[in-house]
């Protein structure tokens, strides 16, 4: 069993289609003893590829691909219904597994050649906008070889383009190089792939991953931490992470929802008014970390504390655009650049996009 | 928890030397950096502490703020400031110079609105006329002695809009009352309950509540532990169900906090809903208790109350 194994598997004719869910990892020691433990009742193997695992079998088996020591593939060709269950429960229970959060503008380009077929753009405000908002819910699903040309075409329209925020696309993949595969990606980096070539597939799951890691590492190294100066005294890196927003037409809806405990926030605090803001002290129940917050009508501040995972924030901004502003975005130039997949150091701070 | 005023200079010192933060970050822009805090500086008249130091390596030059949340100025603080000699501040806040120029200094005093005006008079008459930068809800204005560095003119000089205060990165100090260390305790203590851990130690919290604790002096290390220790028990009290302070014992050193349960024992429903009964907890305090039923003897009482003698006494009674 190894990774040729799994690339034949791909290779041939399967009733089922192979499932990729990337996860993010916080093991501490062995990875062996680490996945046993996540697997509950799951027996895990190793393989002959020492960051290849085996886990489980019959009805419920995932090919554990660790190579990447932040972000682990689960390969599955198991029913999707039964896998995710399997994982959500573990991701749940566990402060230590979080899924990616891709932001929209993750979710293009995936890989030089692709051919984008079919998008699906879904964002649910009900909760975050009072009622009279132009858009609150907008769920459109595009088929065709021009998806994102209608998406275009709505943001054009005034009041709906904060209302645009993909959440699954399709890709018909060529490559000359490695072959041929049909991709479709949901925004909680949860892949669908068959084709012939197993190599693209893991090669676009690692791209997507690859520049989210990026855009992780970036806000982790913006983490507020103290050092000490060599003949006395101290002093201060990094800073709070800020993100901006449309306006916030009901303050109350809006800290009620992003901490009321519930999915996908899954953000704990007490709000306590401020004059026109709020400031809440936080948990951010995903990974149970405390964080606190600045929230002002158009931007709110994050406080990182120095270690903070910088997963934290990117859920929060993958968030807000499916829940209340599609076009929310980054204060930080070179953090909105890893946002909007632009070289560092190189974008306008504006960066107002839905990543179409 | 709004900032305390006296901590509000010092915050709007390191906003201004930090990018991306909602408010101005002008000092940042021109190319200061923030070099320390609480930097140990000698005089001719003695040592003194330097509440901030910032550079801008590219022209040599170094700032000095002393941040004041009240009204008194320190004359004596203000001889050693006026004696302050640069090269030794470049030393001891390892400053990397990138000019062959001499070294610069500008002294500037960063205080509240309200205090401005009597800080600058108490600096002119002690003949130490330092600029200060005032700070108000909505703007940040220079009054005082002129800047020496044009640079610095060129920010400081007049006023700068600001929307509200400015971000807190040193939130705590030796002054904070308990009750600004409640919720973020509470936080970190619910965050454990997330974790499912059973005990956390208060130098633990208070480590992890004060990033800065390292760094401390050993007299307000004692001070913000005991603090945090004390917003302890008051969490425990509020939440006794799910939080137990435990002082310390022959067995135990150290108070810890004992995590008698956490919202992730219960399924998906139930767990969204114990947090958010710790939300509503710490929203509103802790529920009061019920006052206990009467007994029927105080009832059988009350009825004196109720029932007049006049209702009671028999007709044509003598």
């Amino acid at each position: 069993m190894n990774r040729a194994t799994l690339a034949k598997r791909f290779a041939e004719p399967s009733p089922a289609p192979l499932k990729t869910f990337v996860v993010e990892a916080h093991p501490n020691g062995d990875r062996v003893e680490y996945l046993r433990d996540v697997g509950a009742d799951l027996p895990v193997e190793s393989t002959e590829d020492r960051y290849l695992f085996r886990m489980g079998g019959g009805e419920l088996e995932f090919f554990v691909d660790t190579l990447d020591d932040r972000f682990w593939s689960f390969h599955t060709w198991s029913k999707s219904g039964d896998a995710q269950t399997f994982l959500k429960a573990q991701l749940e229970s566990r402060r230590d597994l979080d899924w990616m959060w891709l932001p929209s503008q993750h979710l293009k380009d995936v890989w030089p050649t692709a051919d984008l077929r079919t998008l699906l753009s879904d964002f649910r405000g009900q909760k975050m906008l009072p009622d009279g908002e132009v858009a609150r819910d907008v769920r459109v699903r595009v088929d065709g070889a021009d998806s994102a040309g209608l998406l275009k075409w709505i943001s054009s329209k005034p009041g709906y383009a904060p209302a645009v925020s993909v959440d699954r696309v399709a890709y018909e993949v060529d490559d000359p190089d490695f072959g041929h595969t049909t991709e479709a990606l949901h925004r909680l980096g949860r892949f669908v792939a068959a084709g012939d070539s197993f190599e693209l597939h893991q090669e676009i799951v690692r791209r997507v991953t690859s520049r989210y890691r990026d855009l992780v590492e970036l806000i982790e190294t913006r983490t507020l931490s103290f050092e000490p100066l060599a003949e006395g005294g101290l002093t201060i890196s990094g800073g709070p992470v800020l993100i901006r927003y449309r306006p916030v037409p009901d303050m109350g809806l809006f800290v009620d929802e992003m901490f009321s405990g519930r999915e996908p926030f899954r953000l704990w605090g007490a709000p306590e008014e401020e004059g026109e803001a709020f400031h809440v002290d936080a948990v951010d129940l995903h990974v149970g970390q405390r964080i606190a917050f600045d929230i002002a009508q158009t931007w709110l501040r994050l406080y990182l504390p120095q270690g903070s995972c910088g997963n934290t924030a990117v859920r929060l901004v993958a968030n807000l655009q499916h829940r209340f502003d599609g076009q929310v975005f980054f204060g930080d130039r070179d953090l909105q650049s890893a946002f909007d997949l632009l070289p560092v150091s190189a974008s306008a701070s504006s960066g107002v996009s839905n990543g179409l | 928890m709004p900032l305390p005023p006296r901590l509000v200079p010092v915050n709007a010192v390191l906003a201004l030397l930090t990018a991306n933060t909602g408010w101005p970050s002008d000092l940042f822009d021109r190319g200061y950096r923030l070099a320390g805090l609480e930097v140990p500086a000698s005089t001719k008249h003695s040592t003194t502490r330097l509440d901030a130091v910032a550079a801008r390596g590219v022209s040599n030059h170094v700032v000095v703020a002393e941040c004041k949340g009240g009204g008194n100025v320190d004359l004596d603080q203000a001889d050693k400031l006026n004696a302050l000699d640069a090269d030794g501040i470049v030393r001891t806040a390892s400053i990397d110079l990138q000019s062959a120029a001499p070294v610069t200094l500008d002294v500037v005093y960063v205080c509240m609105e309200e205090h401005a005006e009597r800080i600058v008079t108490a600096l002119e008459s002690n003949e130490t006329p330092f600029p200060v930068l005032s700070i108000s809800g909505s703007e940040l204005r220079h009054l005082g002695a002129p800047f020496t560095s044009d640079t610095l003119s060129d920010v400081l000089v007049g006023t700068i809009a600001v929307s509200g205060p400015p971000p807190a990165i040193l939130r705590f100090d030796d002054q904070t009352p308990v009750e600004e260390f409640v919720p973020v305790v509470r936080a970190e203590l619910v965050a454990e309950q997330s974790h499912r851990r059973e005990i956390i130690t208060v130098p633990t919290l208070t480590e992890r509540v004060v990033p800065q604790y390292a760094y401390l002096g050993k007299t307000v290390k004692g001070a913000v532990t005991r603090r945090v220790e004390a917003a302890c028990k008051r969490i425990s009290q509020d939440l006794p169900d799910d939080f137990q302070f435990r002082p310390p014992t022959g067995e135990f050193a150290e108070p810890a906090v004992k995590i008698l349960r956490s919202p992730e024992d219960h399924d998906t429903r139930g767990r969204t809903q114990g947090y958010q009964r710790l939300a509503r907890i710490a929203r509103k305090g802790p529920p009061k208790p019920k006052p206990p039923l009467p007994g029927h003897l105080r009832l059988f009482e009350e009825l004196d109350d109720v029932v007049t003698d006049d209702e009671t006494s028999e007709e044509g009674e003598a």
